[in-house]
């Protein structure tokens, strides 16, 4: 398209008389970088959205150029799997007198070797998961610390974690508190004990649709985003001790964002936290409420803006 | 949107997002990365969010643009990492700003009518013929109000841009 014809469509886009697919076509235009002043103004008012989505579709379309190249590569890749597979099979079906005799002679033994019968609670969890998909499972990214069984008794956890007793999550516990109960408010004591050790202030947030509801608790806190503390790991396994049954039970985590639900059945309680990574800090925000009161998001994005404004970079922020 | 409402389509909003993102960057690690990004931004912003309009759009859309987020984060962490001497400019990840701000200002301009017609359009990708039907005004007249709308934000843009 030449400039005249992006001229032509911007008079049209002005005169509101260009369809939806027109102006993506618009926005396709203006992506290019030596724009003149008044096209700018144009790009701006099409929005972010629609740049992004030009963007995107025009990074779609490039790929599809070249599908040469990754066609040739997923042949060869499918060639290469092919064949593995069939030393694979080979290799398996190959008679080794030893593996024969001993599958013959203690076949359930071999079992037991390789795979630990798992608990009727586990496989339950297990199959809930399969269940929900769109909950996120943990993935192997954060290794650092090694994981917390789901299913467990309070003692069991608190053995496995003596090393640093003052800073877990299950560290105030109860004896008299049995699993699968797991009261979501120690989610909380968790956090506030890591922010007081590290003399971090919490930040009361008043996030009540009617202004001044005591029953909405909401806090913020700001973090340094260090290795040596390592929030979002230490979040990730706060919230994987907690059964995935447990109600209201959603997490949702990148390495931006964490995200974690829970509701507390036996006191009416609802809880959410969510952390999110903001130019070198970490906001982490924790509220609870009566789960049938309504909780505005507002009050965490304008401290949110507050400190992105306070602390950042303006060319560096997100869309 | 309430936000019990949008828990209630967050699953499906999610697939769909994760959709997007896996055809972007092929990989599952990625994708699930973006859906939790475009998820959280649309959960910020779900008291916003009219349930009438097209949820499912929008979604889609703020997803394809975390895509580019993560994308441009990428090149740029690149740009740092490998040409220390490149400029700024070549390697500006984002919107800046203080265009952003530009864009506000410009549109705290506009009459309410105005500015959700506006919005309709820009946010949600709808036609005119479909504002027409969700708002009962006539078609005509959509397009009428969307373009002074566009008139006014593009005449206060020029006067802020050229200071």
């Amino acid at each position: 398209m030449n400039n005249d014809d992006i001229q032509k469509l911007i008079d049209r886009y002005l005169e509101g008389a260009t369809s939806p697919e027109e102006e993506r076509l618009l926005a396709g235009e203006l992506l290019r970088p030596d724009l003149p002043e008044e096209w700018k103004a144009i790009r701006l008012m099409l929005g972010e959205l629609a740049m992004g989505e030009a963007e995107y579709d025009a990074l779609m379309a490039n790929r599809k150029k070249s599908p040469p190249v990754v066609r040739m590569r997923l042949r060869w890749m499918a060639v290469a799997a092919s064949l593995l597979v069939l030393i694979g099979i080979g290799v398996t079906l190959m008679p080794s007198k030893d593996t024969k005799s001993d599958i013959q002679k203690e076949p359930e033994a071999l079992v037991v070797q390789t795979m630990p019968k798992v608990k009727q609670q586990e496989q339950d969890s297990i199959s809930h998961e399969k269940k929900t998909p769109a909950v996120r499972k943990p993935r192997t990214k954060v290794k650092e610390k090694p994981a917390v069984p789901k299913v467990s008794t309070v003692e069991a956890i608190r053995a496995n974690n003596s090393k640093d007793p003052n800073l877990h999550y299950a560290s105030h516990s109860t004896t008299t508190d049995t699993i699968p109960y797991q009261a979501p408010s120690r989610m909380e004591g968790f956090i506030a004990k890591l922010a007081d050790y590290n003399h971090i202030k919490a930040e009361p947030l008043d996030c009540s649709f009617n202004k001044k509801d005591s029953t909405v608790i909401s806090v913020a806190y700001v973090f340094e985003d260090t290795k040596e503390l390592n929030l979002f790991a230490r979040l990730l396994q706060a919230a994987c001790w907690y059964d995935t049954k447990t109600p209201g039970y959603l997490l949702n985590y990148s390495h931006q964002q964490f995200f974690f639900c829970l509701k507390d059945l036996r006191l009416g309680l609802k809880y959410l936290w969510i952390a999110e990574r903001l130019n070198g800090k970490i906001l982490l925000y924790g509220t609870h409420s009566p789960i049938d009161v309504e909780v505005s998001s507002e009050c965490f994005q304008r401290y949110r803006d507050k400190l992105s404004n306070i602390s950042s970079n303006p060319k560096t922020t997100e869309i | 949107m309430e936000r019990s409402e949008f828990e209630q389509i967050a699953r499906q909003l999610r697939e769909q997002m994760l959709k997007v993102a896996l055809d972007f960057f092929g990989s599952q690690d990625d994708a699930e990365d973006v859906a939790q990004d475009a998820m959280l931004l649309l959960w910020r912003y779900c008291e916003h969010i009219d349930s009438s309009r097209n949820v499912s759009g929008l979604a889609i859309r703020v997803a394809k643009n975390c895509c580019v987020s993560r994308y441009r984060r990428r090149k740029h962490e690149y740009c740092v990492d490998s040409m220390p001497d490149i400029s700024d400019a070549q390697c500006e990840p984002l919107e800046s700003e203080d265009a952003r701000l530009l864009m506000n200002a410009a549109m705290a301009r506009l009459k309410p009518r105005e500015r959700e017609l506006f919005e309709m359009r820009q946010l949600d990708g709808l036609s005119t013929k479909e504002i027409s039907v969700q708002t009962g005004i006539p078609q005509k007249s959509v397009s009428a109000m969307v373009s002074a709308a566009r008139m006014k934000l593009f005449l206060e843009l020029k006067k802020r841009m050229g200071r």
